[in-house]
């Protein structure tokens, strides 16, 4: 089951409504509550950093019996150093989103807390994107 | 005590136009025009009393206890001595002019015996969240910690963000403890001799059953104490709809009964539990630690979803009130809310200024106060037990609803397409509920000419 969503680049209000959408419909399926919330975390994340960084982007979600993948993909200015991104309290965000209160260098770590794979393809002006893993127990 | 159920909204099926107000407008999506009647899908009901505002044919009402056959005594009810607990908000109804020892006057006249206001109780259900809130001492309960006190905020919790089920704090609401209390001052009273000895001396035989009756100002509440979440016994006899006392109450009032004795609120800080803020300021008092309180559901809805997405961790304390403005802006209060927000900011100012000195209250076991029963997941959205068929009807729905107009106007009975398109996988609808669809099939069928069918 696929779906799709497309993250507004530069409007905060809206960043987190994919990742509210998703949670809504892993509950229709029955997903344990813990593995909803670590994709919930894990792709509100992305979605801050699609807004913040690259001026919004596309969010491709595809859930099948044993995990649920995730590819955010955008057009932006691509990670420089990936190692640096993954630091905790790394950040290049700017000065004005710091004072919204995002952009504290936590996004990438978290979503590598949460996720059972991730993986990022990126580059220097060739815009960035992430897919996240979440497995789902046999037993759920 | 009547059965578990979830909800205390019910539907006056006579006076209900089968229009679609309350359906598009509930916030969880718990109403669907069936057959011409607005009915409730009662797994998914918060108590929320959204639809008891605006349908315009007060169709939607409160299962609440019937005051005027209270009051007339006509009732059947097997209490000999009834006590009022009046929830905080109850102050805010009345203009200022009228003391609080007055309001408990009045409702003596109206026919109970003893009032025990559940402000009285509030001190000590602060001081347990209190307890909770040290982070040396509870290191392993998740932040921040989220009030108890709204019945609505818990239901929509155990449904739309069971994650958060351990972040609410493991504390009683205070009118629940209230009535643990005033029943056992009223016992106490009457096997001191009292209460009852003058009924005695006359002939009368003591008090034997007494009941405890909560004034409440929404549907939640009334849940709450009838059919507790809790597994135990609620200690709440009865509940009333304010709005149904406020019109009695007003007219005693204004016969001027002398002011009551006995227990009243000893602080401005108790009364505030009425308004938004209130929980949260005599919670945190004196305490170290950042609070947020939030009013209305919408609001609501996003600060739960930024505590599930970790963005408020540094925060202790969240009061969430599912009504605007707080209690007083609940479905079955009798007054403007923004009025009675007022009022009640103003009593608060005039208690500072001049306390009242009530009877003492007895202190409780901080026992009495901890909610013991985990909070149990609702899901209330699942399609299936089981994942397969559940995905099946997922990818279903999905296609249905890319397969309607769109409109979201309500007019199939559902509140929106995405929601007809779950009740068509569901089995609870078809797709010509929608207008538009059967329009063009009718329009289709037209231009086809009756000939071609047969």
């Amino acid at each position: 089951m696929r779906f799709h969503y497309t993250v507004p680049g530069d409007d905060f209000s809206r960043a987190g409504n994919a990742s509210s959408e998703m949670k809504k419909a892993l509950q229709r399926l029955g997903i344990p509550h813990e593995i909803i919330k670590r994709t919930a975390v894990a792709m509100y994340e992305a979605e801050i950093n699609m807004v913040v960084h690259a001026g919004g982007g596309e969010a491709d979600i595809d859930i099948d019996h044993g995990c649920i993948t995730i590819v955010m993909s955008d057009k932006g200015p691509g990670i420089a150093n990936v190692e640096l991104a993954m630091q905790d309290g790394y950040s290049t965000a700017p000065q004005l989103v710091r004072e919204l209160g995002f952009g504290a260098g936590m996004g990438m770590s978290n979503i590598k807390r949460n996720t059972d794979e991730m993986n990022i393809e990126t580059g220097e002006g060739r815009g960035t994107t992430i897919t996240m893993k979440i497995r789902i127990p046999e037993d759920a | 005590m009547s059965p578990q159920r979830y909800h205390s909204v019910i539907l006056d099926e006579e006076a209900c136009k089968g229009c679609t107000v309350c359906v598009t407008t509930c916030p969880a999506e718990a109403i669907r025009v069936r057959d011409g009647k607005a009915r409730i899908l009662a797994e998914r009901c918060i108590d929320c009393g959204e639809c008891i505002r605006r349908c315009p044919h007060h169709a939607k009402k409160a299962r609440s206890d019937d005051f005027p056959s209270f009051a007339a005594r006509s009732d059947g009810l097997p209490f000999d001595f009834r006590i009022a607990l009046p929830a905080p908000s109850f102050y805010g109804q009345f203009p200022v002019k009228y003391s609080i020892p007055a309001i408990h006057a009045a409702l003596l006249e109206l026919g109970f015996d003893a009032v025990f206001p559940v402000a009285a109780a509030t001190p000590a259900i602060a001081a347990a969240s209190g307890m909770f809130l040290d982070r040396d001492r509870y290191p392993s309960l998740p932040r921040p910690l989220i009030s108890s006190s709204c019945p609505t905020i818990i239901k929509l919790i155990q449904i739309r963000f069971p994650t958060l089920l351990g972040n609410i704090v493991p504390v009683v609401a205070p009118v629940e403890l209230a009535g643990q209390l005033a029943r056992r001052i009223v016992l106490d009273d009457i096997s001191s001799g009292a209460i009852g000895g003058e009924r005695e001396a006359g002939g009368l035989s003591a008090p034997q059953t007494v009941g405890c009756f909560f004034i409440s100002p929404c549907p939640g509440k009334i849940t709450e104490t009838v059919a507790p979440m809790d597994s135990g016994n609620s200690s709440i006899d009865g509940v009333f709809a304010m709005k149904d006392v406020h019109l009695p109450v007003l007219q005693a009032l204004s016969r001027g009964p002398s002011p009551m004795e006995g227990v009243l609120p000893s602080s401005p800080a108790e009364i505030a539990w009425g308004r938004a803020g209130g929980e949260a300021e005599a919670t945190l008092r004196e305490k170290r630690g950042r609070w947020i309180a939030v009013d209305g559901m919408d609001q609501c809805v996003k600060i739960l979803e930024s505590v599930e997405n970790g963005e408020v961790s540094d925060i202790d304390f969240l009061e969430l009130m599912a009504c605007t403005g707080g209690c007083v802006g609940g479905a079955l209060t009798a007054g403007n809310p923004a009025i009675a927000r007022h009022t009640l900011e103003e009593r608060e100012r005039l208690f500072a200024q001049a306390p009242q000195a009530g009877d003492r209250v007895p202190s409780s076991d901080a026992r009495a106060c901890l909610h013991r029963d985990k909070y149990p997941a609702r899901p209330a959205l699942l399609l299936d037990q089981d994942y397969r068929k559940a995905m099946d009807m997922m990818e279903r729905m999905e296609e249905i609803h890319a397969s309607l107009p769109g409109l979201d106007c309500g007019c199939c009975g559902a509140p929106n397409c995405h929601a007809l398109a779950e009740d068509i996988v569901r089995g609870t609808a078809s797709r010509t509920d929608c207008v538009i669809i059967l329009k063009e099939q009718y329009q289709e069928l037209v231009e086809k000419g009756p000939d071609k069918n047969g």
